[in-house]
């Protein structure tokens, strides 16, 4: 008798648990342990190696903006260690399955992008209070040089992956994402001054503005890219 | 008790119409599509899980719009598309974990969904290894099982039987007719012995239309007297080929004499 009761509860608990259906905030938690590790990993070296750089360059010299350039190349390199994340429905054929299932391709995307996302800024934001603590510099101005770099590589690549939606979209996220680091790499070693002084701070201000717009109106497009097969396997260009 | 229903669905990709003012009223049982490659099987498929829109007509369930359901129709729906990819990191459970989570499964009934089908699939001792290391045959089970993760209503499966042995064959067709019960299964094929046994209805289609509908003993009587077997000799056959359509050509040498 008791059996038959553990037997017919244990069904009774199966069946609750395969009709129920999750919630969004349910879906998004799970996510995470579907991002492949060696992307997180990849975006926790980048900061230490970015962390450990900056304080032997102090050591070295006295903080200056060189260095403030040379460490915002951080931003470019997390966008592309996190890039293989966004693009891997579309290289590895799985759009079709994620296009026919509860929460769609859309959702999905939008997932993966916010957690990307907010794993970057915690590690941008990481790197704005170790430079503002070492450099005494003042940490909102440290965030806007930090943060610009990292839009416009987004932007950047956003919009290259809703215009070129074939399987290699990613290396060409890759390339762009490199070359906005080379330009960094140039600007540090070739200072241009002017764009670190106070007065150039709206300038900053503006770009950021810009770009923060510029992400909304490709994140907006990418959801509608998403929601059909014939848009999400597109070149538009 | 389902009822799909197809009102003159078309689709056109730029000027080529694939699937043609198609109409069908589908209830529970084994559907076969039937037709040569390029005939519009997978392009209907596709509208038929939402994954693409019609341009013209609509398909409704229980009368009403799929597109509108959303996530109520896509809860009910099971796809396994012809060339399905996968996440080669993962490995058979882990990627069942994830469709589960796609399909809206919790992870605990996830897992436990996916240890049930993958014994149903023979893949119990695959479970831990990474996919990128698996055969087609094994590639397609795991398809075959993250389709019916959500235990769907609506079964679709694009060329379910690719890639399968003949022994996997049989088995694939005994677990449809074991799964059928008050479902809606939809399974394209070019290969008539796949759906012969167990399809209720097989459908026809031919150019993007849909050729003729009905069941096997229909179809086959519609074929009486336009179908022979024939003996001819061997140096005729060429001949005969091009004259009509010849389904199964073979050569028996069997008499020989030699002259004294």
């Amino acid at each position: 008798m008791l059996e038959e009761t553990v037997k017919g509860a244990a069904e009774v608990l199966r069946k609750t648990q395969a009709s129920r259906r999750t919630s969004f905030g349910e879906f998004y938690m799970t996510q995470l342990r579907f991002i492949n590790w060696k992307v997180w990993a990849a975006q926790l070296l980048i900061i230490l190696a970015m962390g450990l750089l900056l304080h032997k360059s102090i050591q070295e010299q006295d903080g200056n903006v060189q260095l403030v350039m040379l460490t915002s190349i951080a931003a470019p390199l997390l966008v592309a260690a996190g890039k293989q994340t966004l693009t891997r429905s579309l290289r590895f054929h799985m759009l079709e399955i994620e296009l026919s299932t509860r929460h769609l391709l859309e959702k999905l995307t939008l997932v993966r992008m916010s957690l990307l996302g907010i794993a970057d800024l915690l590690g941008l934001g990481l790197l704005a209070i170790l430079m503002s603590a070492w450099m005494q510099m003042e940490i909102t101005v440290l965030l806007l040089y930090l943060l610009v770099p990292f839009n416009l590589t987004c932007f950047g690549c956003l919009w290259l992956l809703n215009r070129v939606r074939t399987p290699n979209c990613g290396y060409y996220c890759l390339i762009y994402s490199c070359l906005v680091a080379l330009m960094q790499t140039i600007l540090a070693f070739n200072p241009s001054l002017w764009l670190f002084e106070s007065s150039a701070v709206g300038v900053w201000q503006a770009l950021l503005v810009l770009t923060v717009a510029g992400i909304a109106s490709e994140v907006r497009g990418m959801r509608k890219i998403c929601r059909s097969l014939e848009t999400a396997t597109k070149i538009l260009v | 008790m389902l009822e799909l229903t197809l009102n003159q669905v078309s689709k056109q990709f730029s000027a080529k119409k694939v699937v043609d003012g198609i109409s069908a009223r589908l209830n529970s049982g084994v559907y076969g599509l039937l037709g040569a490659n390029g005939a519009g099987k997978t392009t209907l498929m596709r509208m038929i899980c939402g994954i693409l829109k019609p341009t013209s007509g609509t398909i409704l369930m229980n009368g009403e719009e799929i597109g509108r359901m959303g996530e109520r129709y896509r809860d009910l729906l099971g796809y396994l598309p012809q060339d399905f990819g996968y996440y080669p990191d993962f490995s058979a459970e882990e990627f069942l974990w994830y469709v589960g989570s796609l399909k809206g499964l919790t992870l605990p009934a996830a897992k436990g969904k996916a240890r049930e089908l993958l014994r149903m699939v023979a893949l119990s001792e695959a479970a831990r290894k990474k996919i990128r290391t698996f055969s087609g045959g094994m590639k397609q089970r795991l398809g075959i099982a993250q389709a019916m993760l959500n235990d769907p209503r609506v079964l679709v499966l694009d060329e379910p039987t690719a890639g399968l042995d003949p022994k996997e064959r049989v088995r694939f067709r005994n677990l449809i007719a074991d799964l059928a019960r008050d479902k809606i299964v939809i399974l394209s094929t070019h290969i008539v012995s796949d759906v012969e046994y167990i399809a209720d209805q097989i459908l026809v289609m031919k150019q993007g239309g849909l050729l003729m509908t009905g069941t096997v003993e229909q179809l086959t009587a519609t074929m009486e007297g336009c179908v022979w077997s024939c003996h001819i000799p061997a140096r005729e056959a060429e001949e005969w080929n091009a004259r009509y359509c010849v389904s199964n050509l073979g050569i028996r040498w069997s008499c020989v004499s030699c002259p004294r």
